[in-house]
């Protein structure tokens, strides 16, 4: 099913995943009887994004990490997700990207370079899925990882605009690999 | 009805949304999640008001083609409303485009950008101008920490960070190793680090200064340098310092910056902020033109409800539904003016009824007159008031021996005058009788046709519509019947007061003969003889006379049985074919006669009295031939008897008066033979008849019914 799911997934978002945005070095590995995943999210901005960044416009990005269920029949179930949501900014009187976290740690982060924020949002180290004994052992469960742009979080009149410009489509395709 | 609840929901549904979209035109942070939901939900509104109109717009095509009532006033009225609704709402969008595009680049000025970039910039200088202060006062904290052991770097920096004003001091080791930090109780408990690329700047030997935004909101410097290695400390370390802005500095900078940022912002967001508004704007004005256009659609065929409702009940009626009722949901000028159509309809269905009963009872009545017409034996022929012929009942057909009296009724009686035969004579003579008539007339016609003639009694009307009505009655068969039995009468009283004193006269003669002849002398004797032998011959004369009277008026004696025709035909034709001198006696018997009841005797007497009839209408003329033909006739009904002569014929006078006692056109006989012949004949049930021949001749037919 899941290839099925991903057939569609390629062919459909076909323009998403422009300017190779990728998902590199996924691993899934048990630390201490839970699976943690390690993953390098590599995001890029077309000139028009970042042209809307440096003119004051903050990006939401959002990066995911799921565990999931093969079934055979229906299509897979989700097992369990981490995610994580990053606001960009430029500040101008600092001259430099300030990455926050947004939703409980809030932590703040200032790069001097566009490229070393996004990395810092891309960059999945040690993310918690599951505790392995928590999973059914006849069935066959795979974590996929996947970072994008979250058109729903821009000012309003730049939604729509970016809704139809294909530019601003910024995602990276699910990065699988199976759980071992 | 259906269609004003309908019509309120979808204008609520328009007001709802039209009221979202101008809140979030309105940047109204709760609706602005719901942005797209809200443009789907108009497009999706959008679609179903086009669909709404299409179907609408095509029923109206289809209506207009069909030139249904009422559909090019459902068209005009719509245009006129859309036209009505459109231009004002064109005009509004037009203005509003253009104080949009001039409202909002408006904001934006070329003197507040010019001042907020040299804002920013004084903001940057002045920061930089702190940042260095504290760079220098980091730069001289690391040089004192030079010859600080690790293991007496805590105090170290506690010391420092009392002298410098630092919020935090940390001093980190290979890898980032913290080595020993210093934190002022509002810092969080654990150290904030470097990042990556600061801590590669500072591994290359190279300083870092910069502002860090805080979680909170506020901005702090962070220094980051190396410290030197020395003989106490040969590893290369660094320290890190965070120091909190000054207040006033740092709120006047945020400032500074929240405006730029916001100016930057909106400078960069006119356009989609324009495309946006313009968007909007232009859904609004869509779904409003829309729905105006919609609802004049609806409006106008509501209007119009009533009067396709009156063309179809009219036409209904010009098809003869009268009971075509019109439902009356309004009481405005147009309900009234259905409730008026339903009451005429009502009013009409009512008439129409009246009239179907009447027509009812029409038809009925006329049903029973033509009953009464074709059964009575009595002929009624009516006249139109333009002299048609109208009717023409059974009877009447029958009496003027018309065949088919269909083909008759309509033509005028006029030209029926021309059609021959007794029909053409009956009229001739009606025409001119009525011509003369009144209001009422009684004539008796007389009308000669190929059986004779007939009289009839004719009594005529006028009647009240114009026209007239002539009924009459074949008296022929009365008058005969009167005759005859006058002739009866004659017939027995010659019989009872003439025979009787015949005898008496006779032998009286005859005595005054007897006794008078001896005395006499020769002369008065032979007067005498002469005398009474002329009253004896005359005597005996008029005896036979009076036998053929009652010959004539003797009634039937009842010896009836069945009689074969032709056996009797050739008897009597064997007594003729002897004695006559010079006539041919030639017979054409049918093969398979049936036989008929008759006294055989009186039936041998009729025969006899035609083959004398015959024979002396031939008289002593040379070539003469009595022919007599036997038939069946009438499909085996009748039996045909028809004796013929090659004589001079019947005189026409006397066609029709040729059976009664003394008409003849012989000098001999009694004058009664044929009288004789009739009344034998009808006493049978039969018919006789007489014709001339168009070759010549005369004949005689008669017809008896046949033995069943």
């Amino acid at each position: 099913m899941r290839y099925i799911a991903a057939l569609v997934l390629c062919g459909l978002a076909l323009p998403v995943f422009a300017d190779k945005a990728a998902v590199e070095g996924l691993r899934v590995y048990l630390d201490e009887g839970r699976y943690r995943v390690d993953a390098d999210v590599h995001l890029t901005l077309p000139p028009a994004v970042r042209e809307a960044l440096h003119n004051g416009i903050a990006l939401v990005f959002e990066v995911r990490a799921e565990l999931r269920r093969e079934n055979i029949m229906i299509p897979d179930s989700l097992v369990t997700q981490h995610r994580r949501r990053y606001r960009l900014e430029y500040r101008p009187l600092l001259e430099r990207y300030v990455v926050t976290e947004l939703g409980g740690a809030r932590t703040v982060e200032t790069h001097l370079r566009l490229r070393d924020a996004l990395k810092a949002i891309g960059r999945i180290r040690g993310w918690p899925l599951i505790e392995k004994r928590q999973l059914d052992r006849s069935h066959t469960y795979y974590v996929r990882v996947r970072g994008e742009l979250l058109l729903t979080e821009l000012p309003l009149p730049l939604q729509l605009h970016a809704y139809v410009k294909p530019s601003w489509w910024i995602a990276t395709p699910w990065a699988e690999v199976p759980l071992r | 009805m259906y269609r004003l609840p309908l019509f309120a929901g979808l204008f609520v549904v328009l007001l709802v949304l039209l009221f979202l979209m101008g809140q979030v035109a309105g940047s109204a942070e709760q609706f602005e999640r719901y942005y797209i939901v809200l443009l789907a939900a108009n497009g999706v509104f959008l679609v179903v008001l086009v669909l709404a109109i299409g179907a609408n717009a095509l029923r109206l095509v289809r209506r207009l083609l069909q030139h249904a009532p009422g559909s090019h006033l459902t068209l005009r009225m719509t245009l006129a409303f859309v036209i009505f609704a459109v231009a004002p709402a064109a005009v509004v969008y037009v203005f509003s485009l253009q104080m949009l595009e001039r409202g909002i680049d408006s904001w934006f000025d070329v003197q507040v950008e010019a001042a907020l970039d040299d804002a920013l910039e004084l903001s940057r200088a002045s920061l930089d101008l702190i940042m260095r202060e504290y760079l220098q006062d980091t730069v001289r904290a690391a040089r004192r920490l030079e010859r600080v052991p690790d293991s007496a770097a805590v105090l170290a920096l506690s010391d420092l960070m009392k002298e410098t004003g630092a919020t935090e001091l940390t001093l980190l080791g290979a890898n980032a190793r913290i080595i020993a930090s210093s934190r002022d109780m509002a810092e969080s408990l654990v150290p904030r680090l470097p990042g990556e690329a600061v801590l590669r700047l500072v591994a290359q030997g190279e300083s870092y200064v910069g502002l860090d935004p805080t979680p909170e909101g506020s901005l702090r410097i962070r220094v980051v340098l190396p410290v030197a290695p020395s003989t106490v400390n040969p590893q290369a370390r660094i320290l890190q310092a965070l120091y909190p802005l000054p207040q006033r500095i740092g709120r006047l900078t945020e400032r500074v910056q929240e405006a730029v940022g916001r100016y930057d912002q909106l400078s960069y967001l006119r356009g989609p902020l324009k495309q946006s508004f313009m968007l909007t704007l232009s859904l609004v004005l869509l779904l409003a033109v829309l729905f105006a256009a919609w609802a004049a659609f609806q409006w106008a065929q509501r209007l119009l409800e009533p009067i396709r409702e009156l063309a179809r009940g009219t036409r209904a009626v010009a098809e003869g539904e009268y009971d075509q009722r019109l439902s009356v949901q309004r009481l405005d000028d147009l309900g009234l003016l259905l409730q008026s159509f339903n009451e005429m309809t009502e009013r009409l269905a009512e008439a129409r009824e009246a009239a179907k009963t009447s027509q009812r009872l029409v038809e009925r009545q006329r049903a029973y007159l033509e009953t009464l017409l074709e059964n009575l034996s009595s002929g009624v022929v009516s006249l139109d008031p333009r002299g048609r012929l109208r009717t023409l009942n059974r009877a009447a057909a029958q009496i003027l021996g018309v065949d088919a009296p269909e083909r008759l009724i309509g033509r005028p009686a006029e030209e029926l005058r021309g059609e021959g035969g007794a029909f053409a004579s009956f009229m001739d003579q009606l025409l001119e009788n009525l011509r003369e008539a009144d209001e009422e007339c009684h004539m008796q016609l007389t009308l000669q046709g190929e059986k004779g003639r007939k009289i009839l009694m004719c009594h005529g009307v006028r009647l009240p519509t114009g026209g007239q009505v002539i009924v009459f009655d074949d008296v022929t068969a009365l008058i005969q019947a009167q005759r005859d039995a006058a002739w009866a009468e004659v017939a027995r009283r010659l019989a009872h007061e003439i025979k009787n004193p015949l005898t008496p006269i006779q032998l009286s003669a005859e005595r005054l003969r007897r006794k008078l002849l001896d005395r006499l002398d020769e002369d008065e004797g032979r007067i005498l003889d002469r005398a009474t032998q002329t009253i004896v011959a005359q005597v005996e004369a008029m005896k036979a006379m009076v036998n053929a009277f009652g010959e004539y008026a003797r009634r039937p004696r009842g010896k009836v049985r069945a009689v074969d025709v032709n056996q009797l035909v050739r008897d009597v034709a064997e007594l003729y074919r002897a004695n006559a001198a010079r006539a041919r006696v030639e017979l054409e018997l049918a093969p398979d006669l049936p036989a008929v009841q008759a006294d055989p005797d009186r039936l041998r007497q009729v025969l006899h009295n035609l083959f004398n009839n015959a024979l002396e209408a031939l008289g002593e003329r040379d070539g003469g031939v009595v022919r007599v033909h036997t038939a069946v006739v009438e499909e085996g009904g009748l039996v045909e008897v028809a004796v013929a002569d090659n004589g001079p014929g019947i005189p026409e006078e006397m066609l029709d008066r040729l059976f009664e006692p003394y008409v003849t056109s012989k000098s001999r006989g009694t004058g009664l033979g044929l009288a004789i012949v009739k009344k034998i004949v009808e006493e049978h049930g039969g018919t006789v008849w007489a014709e001339n021949l168009p070759q010549g001749g005369a004949r005689l037919v008669i017809r008896l019914p046949a033995a069943r």
